[in-house]
């Protein structure tokens, strides 16, 4: 089993993940890939807290990425990868990972996120504009917060 | 008095104020509620919660009270409780510790009282119908 689930998810590890995707994806490690958190001690052991017992939690920046994407794409565990944001997202595809499918869970409400798709996605100018580099990569995106929610066809929401 | 604040998902945590109110009697200071809508960014979650710190005072101590285990209202708390020495983060309210809460925050310390109140949480966790079975009731 490769990677299961790439997810873009401000909260990061939360009850939507934990409670969600992790038993419906049947997953053994989840990938935190984040140049902030991975100075952060303190919300690391947070997360540690956060996640349940038997899950793996791996920390790491965007340089240490991507080699630890290519090499779990064999891997015998169920992956979940987790980054913050979608500039994040256009990193990694442009070091080379290849990535089918994007999952956009949260993305919350700041200054100059003006578009709004449904509860928890808020987009600005700019992250429309990664979504479509992210589009061209030829990646699949949906916007979906539990497994159970109908997904959403974000491309097709920016663009009307 | 040991101050309060309870971080919940939505109004979960106002409801359940009113409900131990019921019991208890009112809270009429040193008590917070903060509902965590999901619309509500880490940023803006970060800044409500710290203002109503702020407001209740931390001197005497404080407990935030939320609700699962690794959701974000006790995500932002822990961050949040992490530079008061005087503080504590409980996860998994139910009413019986919200109401063991109310009723022992004036006459215990901190430490005392977060031991209290999830060993009163604890104990309020049963399947009841077997466990009167059990004791030939």
């Amino acid at each position: 089993m490769p990677i299961a689930l790439y997810r873009v998810d401000d909260r990061l590890i939360h009850g939507q993940v934990v409670e969600g995707w992790v038993p419906e994806l049947k997953i053994n490690v989840i990938a935190v890939i984040s140049d902030d958190i991975f100075k952060d001690e303190l919300r690391k052991n947070i997360m540690r807290f956060s996640a349940p017992e038997n899950i793996k939690l791996d920390f790491l920046n965007l340089e240490s990425a991507v080699n630890y994407l290519k090499e779990n794409i064999n891997s015998k565990y169920n992956v979940l990868v987790l980054f913050s944001n979608l500039k994040d997202v256009v990193g990694i595809l442009e070091s080379g990972v290849e990535i089918k499918s994007l999952n956009i869970g949260g993305m919350h409400y700041s200054a100059g996120k003006n578009i709004s798709l449904g509860k928890a996605i808020f987009l600005s100018d700019e992250d429309k504009d990664y979504l479509r580099a992210i589009e061209k990569k030829g990646v699949k995106i949906e916007g979906r917060g539990i497994p159970q929610d109908t997904p959403l066809d974000i491309l097709e929401s920016i663009n009307l | 008095m040991i101050k309060i604040i309870v971080v919940t998902h939505g109004d979960f945590g106002a409801y359940l104020i009113e409900a131990a109110e019921g019991i208890a009697g009112a809270q009429k200071e040193g008590l917070k509620n903060v509902s965590i809508s999901p619309k509500m960014s880490l940023e803006i979650i970060n800044e409500v919660i710290s203002k109503a710190v702020e407001e209740l005072g931390t001197q005497e101590g404080l407990i935030f009270m939320t609700d699962m285990p690794g959701g974000t209202p006790m995500n932002v708390s822990l961050s949040i409780a992490a530079k008061i020495e005087n503080s504590a983060v409980i996860c998994g309210i139910n009413i019986s510790m919200m109401i063991s809460a109310f009723m022992n925050r004036k006459n215990m310390d901190l430490e005392k009282l977060v031991e209290k109140i999830v060993n009163d949480g604890k104990r309020s966790i049963c399947e009841v119908k077997s466990l009167l079975k059990k004791q030939n009731i």
